[in-house]
This record gives C-alpha cells, sequence and structure tokens, in this order.
C-alpha cells in the first residue's frame, strides 16, 4: 500500500521522476538489458518498485540496481550477493553447462577482436570480451594467464535457429542477438584453427571494483538480452559498445570511445588507442604472442608442418594442408607404416610432432564437417514432425532415450535460449537448459541412442550416406593420431 | 620171369646197402617236368624221377629244368640220409627264374648303365653306384669304390642346394613369405648355406612383419571399398566442402554432442578419446611452431600437470 501510494504521489506531484536525462540513461539501460529501445514509464515504476522490495533485486539486477544508485535511488538495506556469478558456456561439441564465476578471480577483462576473413559475415573482423580467469583468487599473473582452460569469451552473436545458416534471413536481421559465453580454447579454436584468422586480446584498464561489476553486468545482460543481430546497425560491436556504455562508465569518459562504431575492427583500433586500454601490450606481437595478448592464425603453422612432413617423407602425395586431407586416412596409414617414413617418425620428435598435428587437424575439420552434415539429415528427416510416429516402433527404454537425449535437444536448438528475469541465483533455474543428462553421457546410454537411431536411419538418404563416410574418415584419422602417439 | 629178376635184383641190392650203409633216395617229378636233371651238391646224378643209393650223410638236393631265355625251374632241398632208410621226393618245381648266370649278367649290364650315369654327374647314379660297390652287386665289390662315389654325390648335393638356396634368397628379398621362410629354414639347418642362427631370426622376422603387413593393407583395402561404394561422392569433394557458418554465428546445434554421430560408426575406445585429441591438437600448432608462446606454455603446464595427476 505504501508504495502504491508513493507511486500515487510521484505520479500526481508534476514532478517526474523520470526525467529526460535519467530517461535516457534509463532508456540506454533497458535496451542493454532487454533490447528496449523505447521503454514505456510503467516499465520505470515496475523495475523501481521491484528494486525496492525485493531483498535480492541488486543481484539479481545489477545494471538496474546501479542505474538506481547513481540516481540517488538507494535501497534501505544493502544487500550481500552470491560470490559466484554464473554463465551459460557454449562448449563447441559438447551442449552447454552452467560455470559459476567468482570476480575475485577474474584478474582481468580484455577485449578481443579476431581479425577479418573472407566470409561476408566477418569483413570486418569480430570483437568481444575475454575473462582472463585464474585458478586462486591470488595466483600470479602468470599462472593466470596460462590457465587458458577457463578463460572465458562472451561476445554478441547471432544465433542461428535454423539447421543452417541462412544467408538472406542474416542479412535482413531477422536472427536474434545474444550475449554468448564460450571457453576461451573453443574460441581460440574456431578463429585460429578452424578459421585461420587471428587474435588480439587488449586489457582494459579496470579498477577491482569496476571489474566486478563488469562481470556481474555482463551476466545479467547474458541471461537477459535478445534482440535482433543486423550485419549493420546491431552487430557485435555496436551492442558491446552500448553495454559497455552502460556498464562501465568510465568507457564513456572517453570521446573516441563514446561515438558508435559500426564496424568491429574500427572499434578495436580506437580502443586501441584509448586510455582506457593497454594498447602497448600490442605494440611488438612476438611479445605479446609470449604474453598471450596475441594468438597467431595457425595457417602457417601447418604449412610449415607439411614442409617438415615432407622432408621426411620423400614419397609422400601431397604438397599443401588441403591435399593432405583429400588422402584418405587409411592411405596416410599405410605411408606412416612405410619403412623409411616409420623410422624418421620414430626418431625424429619434430617431424612426428608434424605429422600428428596435420592429422588433427584432418580430426577437427572432419568433426566440423560431421555436425554441419547431421544439422543438413536432421532438416531433410523432421525428426522433430515425424516423433509421434518414430516411438511407435520402439520399446519404452529405447523411446525414453530417444526422446530424452535427442529430441529434447533438437528441440531447444529450435528455440531461443530462454530468458530469465535476471540473473539465476540457484540450480533449479537451469532446469530446462541443455544439459546433458547422465543417462544420455554414460556409455550404455550412447549406445542405446546408437541403437535407436540404427532403427530409424534412411539408409538411403545422400546425406545419411556421407554421415557415415565422414564418421569412417573422422574414426580413422582418430586411428591414426593415436598410432603416431604410440610411437613414441 | 623179368619181374622176378627185378624183385631179385631189388632184395640184392637191399642186401648191398645194408653190407655198405647207404640209403635209398627216391625223387619222382609230375610228367611235364619229367626229365628235368637232379643234382647232389651240385654233381649231376640223373634225370627225374631217379631212385639212387647214396652213402648215409647230408646233402643239397637240386633239381632243375632249363628253360629258354637263360632262366629256369628248380627245385632244391637239404637231405639227410642215415641208417638205410628210403627218401622219398615229391619234386615241385618253382616259378621260371633267371639263372645264377643269367642274374650275374643282367647286374653287370645295370652297373655298366648305372656307372655312364654317375660320371655324367648324376647325383642318383653315384649314391647307386656306391650301393653297387658296397654289395658286389654287377661289378667287384670294393667298399673304397663305394665311398669314393658317395664323396661325389654328397658334393653334387651341396652344389644343387646352393644353387637353389640363392634363387630362393632372391625371390625371399623380393617379399615373398614363403620364400623367406625357406630361407630361414635354410640358415637355421645349414642347408645350402652355413649355419646361422641370426639371420634365420631375422628372416623369420621378416616373414612375420610381412604377414602382418599384407594383413594390414589387406584390411585397409577393404575399408577403402566401403569407403569409396557410395558412388555420389568421391573423396576429394567430401573433404574440400568447407563449415558455412563463420565465428559471428553461433549454430544451436551446440546442444547435440558429435559423439551423438560417432557412437555409430567408432568403437567406444575411439570416442572416448575424441575429447583428449581435440584438447591436444588445439594447442599443438602453436605449440610446436611457437615454443614460446602463451599457448604452448599453457600446454606444457597442463602437461605437467597431467603427469602430476597420474603419479
Amino acid at each position: 500500500m505504501k508504495v502504491y501510494a508513493f507511486i500515487i504521489v510521484l505520479l500526481t506531484s508534476g514532478c517526474s521522476i523520470f526525467s529526460k536525462n535519467t530517461g535516457k540513461e534509463f532508456q540506454a539501460v533497458s535496451s542493454v538489458i532487454s533490447a528496449l529501445d523505447d521503454p514505456s514509464p510503467q516499465l520505470y515504476t515496475t523495475v523501481l518498485r521491484e528494486y525496492q522490495e525485493d531483498e535480492g533485486f541488486s543481484c539479481k539486477q545489477p545494471l538496474y540496481a546501479a542505474y538506481f544508485r547513481r540516481n540517488d535511488v538507494v535501497k534501505k538495506d544493502p544487500e550481500t550477493c552470491r560470490e559466484k556469478i554464473p554463465f551459460l558456456v557454449q562448449e563447441q561439441y559438447d551442449g552447454a553447462r552452467v560455470v559459476w564465476i567468482e570476480p575475485d578471480r577474474v584478474r582481468s577483462v580484455h577485449l578481443l577482436f579476431a581479425s577479418k576473413s573472407s566470409s561476408m559475415a566477418s569483413r570486418f573482423g569480430h570483437v568481444a570480451l575475454r575473462f582472463v580467469i585464474c585458478p586462486e583468487p591470488d595466483s600470479s599473473d602468470q599462472d593466470c594467464d596460462m590457465n587458458l582452460e577457463e578463460h572465458l569469451v562472451v561476445g554478441f552473436k547471432a544465433h542461428i535457429d535454423d539447421f543452417s545458416l541462412n544467408t538472406l534471413k542474416a542479412l535482413r536481421g531477422k536472427y536474434r542477438a545474444y550475449l554468448f559465453a564460450n571457453r576461451f580454447l573453443d574460441a581460440y579454436q574456431q578463429y585460429a584453427i578452424d578459421e585461420f584468422r587471428e587474435l588480439y586480446s587488449l586489457p582494459l584498464k579496470l579498477q577491482t571494483i569496476e571489474r566486478d561489476e563488469l562481470v556481474r553486468g555482463l551476466s545479467e545482460i547474458h541471461w537477459r538480452y535478445s534482440g535482433e543481430y543486423d550485419f549493420f546497425t546491431n552487430n557485435c560491436a555496436t551492442l558491446l559498445e552500448s553495454a559497455l556504455s552502460v556498464i562501465w562508465l568510465e568507457f564513456s569518459n572517453d570521446e573516441s570511445l563514446r561515438k558508435t562504431h559500426l564496424r568491429p575492427d574500427q572499434f578495436f583500433a580506437t580502443a586501441q588507442e584509448s586510455f582506457l586500454t593497454d594498447g602497448e601490450k600490442l605494440n611488438s606481437l612476438i611479445i605479446a604472442e609470449r604474453n598471450g595478448f596475441y594468438f597467431s592464425s595457425t595457417r602457417s603453422f601447418y604449412d610449415e608442418a607439411v614442409r617438415s612432413v615432407l622432408k621426411g617423407n620423400k614419397s609422400a602425395d601431397f604438397s599443401s594442408l588441403e591435399e593432405y586431407l583429400q588422402i584418405s586416412p587409411i592411405q596416410r596409414r599405410n605411408s606412416l607404416e612405410r619403412p623409411s617414413h616409420a623410422l624418421t617418425l620414430r626418431n625424429n620428435v619434430r617431424v612426428r610432432e608434424a605429422q600428428i598435428m596435420l592429422e588433427e587437424y584432418a580430426v577437427l575439420h572432419s568433426e566440423r564437417l560431421l555436425m554441419t552434415e547431421t544439422a543438413k539429415y536432421f532438416e531433410q528427416q523432421d525428426f522433430l514432425g515425424r516423433t509421434s510416429s518414430i516411438i511407435e516402433a520402439l520399446d519404452e527404454e529405447h523411446k525414453q532415450i530417444f526422446l530424452e537425449c535427442l529430441i529434447k535437444p533438437l528441440r531447444q536448438r529450435a528455440q531461443p535460449p530462454r530468458r530469465l528475469a535476471g540473473i539465476p541465483e540457484d540450480i533449479d533455474s537451469f532446469a530446462d537448459v541443455a544439459q546433458p543428462t547422465q543417462a544420455c553421457v554414460s556409455t550404455q546410454g550412447r549406445r542405446m541412442l546408437a541403437d535407436t537411431i540404427t532403427l530409424i536411419e534412411d539408409k538411403k538418404s545422400l546425406s545419411w550416406q556421407r554421415i557415415n563416410k565422414i564418421a569412417q574418415y573422422h574414426a580413422a584419422s582418430i586411428d591414426n593420431v593415436i598410432q603416431l602417439k604410440e610411437m613414441r | 620171369m623179368s619181374k622176378w629178376l627185378s624183385q631179385c635184383g631189388f632184395l640184392i641190392m637191399l642186401g648191398c646197402s645194408y653190407a655198405h650203409a647207404e640209403s635209398l633216395l627216391r625223387l619222382t617229378c609230375a610228367d611235364e617236368d619229367a626229365g628235368a636233371v637232379v643234382s647232389i651238391d651240385g654233381k649231376v646224378i640223373g634225370n627225374c624221377p631217379i631212385t639212387s643209393f647214396i652213402p648215409d650223410g647230408k646233402y643239397q638236393v637240386r633239381v632243375s629244368k632249363p628253360l629258354s631265355g637263360g632262366r629256369e625251374q628248380f627245385f632244391e632241398k637239404m637231405v639227410t640220409l642215415s641208417d638205410g632208410q628210403v627218401e622219398s621226393i615229391n619234386v615241385e618245381l618253382s616259378a621260371p627264374q633267371l639263372t645264377a648266370e643269367a642274374l650275374q649278367a643282367q647286374s653287370r649290364s645295370h652297373a655298366i648303365t648305372t656307372l655312364d650315369s654317375a660320371r655324367m654327374g648324376n647325383r642318383h647314379a653315384m649314391n647307386a653306384m656306391a650301393i653297387l660297390y658296397e654289395n658286389g652287386d654287377g661289378v667287384e665289390r670294393s667298399l673304397s669304390e663305394a665311398k669314393l662315389w658317395r664323396n661325389k654325390a654328397s658334393a653334387v648335393l651341396l652344389e644343387e642346394q646352393e644353387s637353389e638356396f640363392s634363387e630362393i634368397l632372391k625371390m625371399a628379398e623380393a617379399g615373398s613369405i614363403s620364400a623367406m621362410e625357406y630361407v630361414a629354414n635354410a640358415y637355421e639347418t645349414g642347408t645350402g648355406v652355413s649355419k646361422n642362427s641370426a639371420q634365420a631370426n631375422t628372416w623369420r622376422q621378416a616373414a612375420a612383419t610381412k604377414i602382418q603387413n599384407d594383413q594390414i593393407k589387406a584390411a585397409a583395402k577393404i575399408k577403402q571399398a566401403e569407403l569409396d561404394s557410395a558412388s555420389f561422392l568421391s573423396n576429394t569433394e567430401l573433404i574440400t566442402s568447407g563449415m558455412t557458418s563463420p565465428g559471428e554465428f553461433i549454430s544451436g546445434l551446440t546442444f547435440l554432442p558429435v559423439s551423438l554421430i560417432s557412437d555409430l560408426i567408432a568403437s567406444p575406445t575411439v570416442t572416448t578419446k575424441q575429447a583428449e585429441i581435440r584438447s591436444a591438437a588445439i594447442m599443438r600448432p602453436s605449440s610446436w611452431a611457437k615454443p614460446d608462446s602463451m599457448i604452448a606454455k599453457a600446454a606444457r603446464q597442463r602437461d605437467a600437470e597431467g603427469l602430476v595427476a597420474k603419479r
């Protein structure tokens, strides 16, 4: 009652708290959180009420809470938030899992730039943020830098809700944009290995409290934001700039950064010159690579590996990485077993490592192909549309596995990531998040799912045959890697 | 009257035999063998049938009927005559056989033929000559000649074995598994080559390796045939087709583990190693090409931690 009275008084007093300036600021915050470019006064009052009444508001909605604090709307009782902040991390090929981050362990936040590629969508590169996460809060800087397995990348990306990218749809802005979280090493694989692009990692000059607020603010956007991705006006650069402007107030103090950069490469170049970043870390790329601020494209490494292997294998029938991939893994295996080449591989560590590199590249490449072809197959087979008829032919056990481990993830794939009202605080909030259950990842479960797919596969389908072929290529390449490693 | 006279004569003979210690030997033959020559200890005494008083003692009785072509039919028996007894023998002649002279002539002829063959280098003839000389068969018995011919045969055998070994060694070197096994045995037994157990082991190992490689190749051929069975798609087309979504997009298929499809094709061992291989594959290029890069340092630390964890 008291609150309603308060609101009525405000509205009838002629003194609107929703002034022009705060209106703009609230608009900016709302835009970043919920993609609302023109929030209504009703939203303002709703959020304000929540801020006043909800005990956990500041923890769940730190951006709005910060906004209200800046505008002198202070809560009576300060809140103590949970130490750990969740992000739903997309793994390269193993689904998604919730990772809880302690801001204490985030030593620094970098602006990450992936250089351009020949793809139309990547003409101007890509920007995101990188969390340099330490093993422990008091770990040395070096240990933090080397802890790459835990580093995360958060960035705005378009979510393909089809089985494959529809370029026209992308150009028309019909894909949704979200702030995704990925493992740094997955991002490294995608850019530096899969796409042969360079990565530049530019540290932001943040105070400890700013770092804490940045991590929390990004988490809120991660769980709440859903917008339209547009190549030209609502892309990774513009969205990130907006987010940084709202979360990190210092960001707006740099005039050069304040203006909107439509292109990621321009945004990054400007940021590199700003007093808000440690641009000198990238003055020498050689030193930067040593210290984890620059990551080369691996293309030249693979070319060098090819040359190295050719030196030790005079009768090789390839002269480039692409030609190497074209040779069937069984033929490649026969070549590895040729006495002269096998002797070289046993005795020359460098050549052997180069050979392993090439085989591992074949594994990675065929893995990506497998996912692409599987997507096409699922699209054609319309498992989702035919679920009822398929499960009629299955016994209870196989039916459960089929629904849990295949249909459920496929359905979730088709749906956008569920948006929450703020940063979730407990595991129950993630009940419907696509995380593979134990039944699906256990050996028995996997075997049963494979059996089920064998029962319903369309052997005549060209897609299915293609998938089998790639899977055989993939498995045989793995065999080659295992054999090469046993040569040590 | 004549019958009375022969009986008297018989009685007189009997009387005389008693008087001089002789026994009576009576030999009878079949009608068609009548006239066969009867010999006692090599001395001809008459023709069959014959009855004769012979002083007591032991005798070799021989009855022979000559035939054409150096052959004869004969009968031989040792008889012991004593106390004036009568020894009656019903002679049955043998099947036609060569006479002793004919046999000897035959042996001599065989020895001459064999000698010619041996002199031309026939190892088996050489061995045969040795036997003839040992037995005095068609030649005069001579142990020294026999030894001579045995030695010659051995020398020829060694030459033949060495030649065979050389031929088969070439085949082994060209990759024939059976030849490799032959060569291994030859080294082991010293056949056609000096005994050498090290060489024998080497060739056995080579044969085993070749068998294994041939099996691997055969399996690979079958696997390759399976891979190529879809005529619509060659390896080239398959592998050079690339990804469609660059890094500015994220596919919802990350909800699906890659093991979903891999499990259909690969063994569980392979699929469980995927994550391990992927992890190493991501860091290896930088580790290899830029060993002082941050990626390389992180990889080394990860490996060190992995080793510590194992311990």
